[in-house]
């Protein structure tokens, strides 16, 4: 019988559920009431809003909706158990003041987070797209021990060439990072970091990107880089286990187009390139 | 470790009902329990292991054997998993958790409770409490209470009508 099970197994099922099916289990028995609270996951439902809605719903998803959301997560938090470890962490919601987003992060570190996404969607009216600069968390020496995380998505977060420096240097199990629609990046550069374990790395739709320069990231295997600026410069150098390289652009990306960005220091290793263009430019 | 001839070391485990099976080391260490008491030097006769029935165990190395022959591929052994769960009952996958958790094989422990949670999902509360033979101790009180409390999750889960 299920029920037999004790609370460690009881917990790994959990973890395996949705957040909100993790936590409605909790109605089965006062055994199960505080179960939930140990799951491993904590991938919060993304905030969902409809498409060009009235003034009267903005105005419902700003002052009503918006909170409620943000409060729904603290109190998720306050509830979750003192003494667990995390896997997983994301939210996904649009960029609206009132969330201490520097507070959930230090939650997750603290709980040896594996996996973190934080996305910020677009909210439905365009004129009021704000953005979060990187939440750091307020105690910055606390990171210098963060091992545990693997995997970094950033979505919209307005990180800068320095944030991406101190992300480097301080995640320093770091995977797999996802950089996606930050403003702020102008010259990325992973240079000098001997011993970096980074084996993915994504920085896409940043607009105002002029080059990206890595050196010495000898665990490296793939770049993706999605809709950046056509006068991009990518530098690769000293990447041995270098052997992926994906790169989309809706406008123009043709071989001819792709094919001199691509640094003639890993042409020898590189092994699958994949090359996403609109179909009026392939010829 | 396989011997130079080619010849695969074996082993035998024993179940808590004294069945005896012949397993393949290269297979069984895939149990970090079984592989710690090889590297004791524990193995030398027969392995016995006191929290898995024949039943269990006999399913456990053919879940062994069958993930140990895929070569390096994630997704290859994630379809045999899928596939080796598929026709599994309620009862079995439970003893299973128990099994692979007793082992310590986190692969098949992952697996396991995934495919549990994907039962339990969307399903009713009474539903829930009959399949995993849970007793509702909660008083009618304390069971509203904690439904109000949770309010927000029960959005999108079936109503409990045969309860």
């Amino acid at each position: 019988m299920i029920s037999q099970l004790p609370d460690d197994i009881l917990t790994s099922i959990i973890s395996r559920l949705s957040l909100t099916e993790a936590a409605a289990t909790s109605i089965l028995s006062t055994r199960w009431r505080r179960l939930w609270t140990h799951t491993t996951r904590l991938n919060f439902p993304h905030f969902e809003q409809q498409r060009g809605s009235s003034e009267k719903y903005m105005k419902y998803l700003q002052e009503i909706k918006f909170p409620n959301y943000v409060k729904f997560i603290d109190r998720v938090l306050d509830s979750y158990n003192n003494d667990g470890i995390l896997t997983e962490f994301s939210i996904h919601m649009p960029c609206l003041e009132g969330a201490n987003i520097e507070k959930w992060i230090e939650f997750a570190l603290s709980r040896k987070v594996e996996i973190i996404d934080i996305s910020m969607v677009y909210f439905i009216n365009a004129t009021k797209i704000g953005s979060y600069s990187f939440p750091w968390p307020s105690n910055t020496s606390s990171l210098q021990c963060v091992k545990s995380l693997k995997e970094l998505t950033l979505g919209a977060v307005d990180l800068d060439d320095r944030d991406i420096e101190l992300l480097i240097s301080n995640f320093i199990f770091l995977e797999r990072l996802s950089i996606l629609r930050s403003r702020k990046l102008r010259n990325v550069a992973i240079v000098g970091h001997l011993g970096l374990k980074l084996k993915h790395l994504e920085i896409s739709h940043a607009r105002n990107v002029e080059s990206i320069e890595i050196c010495d990231a000898t665990s490296l295997v793939s770049l993706r880089c999605y809709r950046l600026p056509f006068t991009y410069i990518l530098r690769l150098d000293n990447v041995p286990r270098f052997t992926e390289f994906d790169t989309s652009d809706q406008y123009r990306n043709t071989l001819a187009d792709v094919l001199p960005r691509i640094p003639s220091s890993i042409h020898d290793q590189l092994l699958q390139l994949k090359l996403t263009t609109a179909p009026e430019f392939i010829r | 470790m396989a011997a130079e001839t080619g010849t695969p070391t074996t082993l035998t485990l024993k179940s808590n009902d004294d069945e005896l099976f012949s397993v393949a080391e290269s297979a069984a260490i895939l149990s970090v329990t079984i592989r710690n008491m090889v590297e004791d030097g524990c193995a030398g006769g027969v392995i016995p292991l006191d929290n898995v029935d024949g039943k269990t165990l006999a399913s456990v190395i053919t879940y062994m054997n069958g993930i140990s022959a895929i070569p390096a591929d994630e997704e290859k052994k994630k379809s045999y998993r899928d596939k080796f769960l598929s026709d599994k009952d309620f009862e079995t996958l439970a003893d299973m958790v128990l099994a692979a958790n007793y082992l310590n094989m986190s692969c098949l422990m992952d697996a396991v409770s995934a495919k549990i949670a994907q039962v339990m999902e969307k399903k009713s509360v009474g539903w829930v409490r009959r399949k995993f033979g849970i007793e509702n101790d909660y008083t009618p009180e304390e069971e509203a209470a904690v439904k109000e409390e949770h309010k927000w999750t029960f959005e999108g889960v079936e109503t409990d009508d045969d309860n």
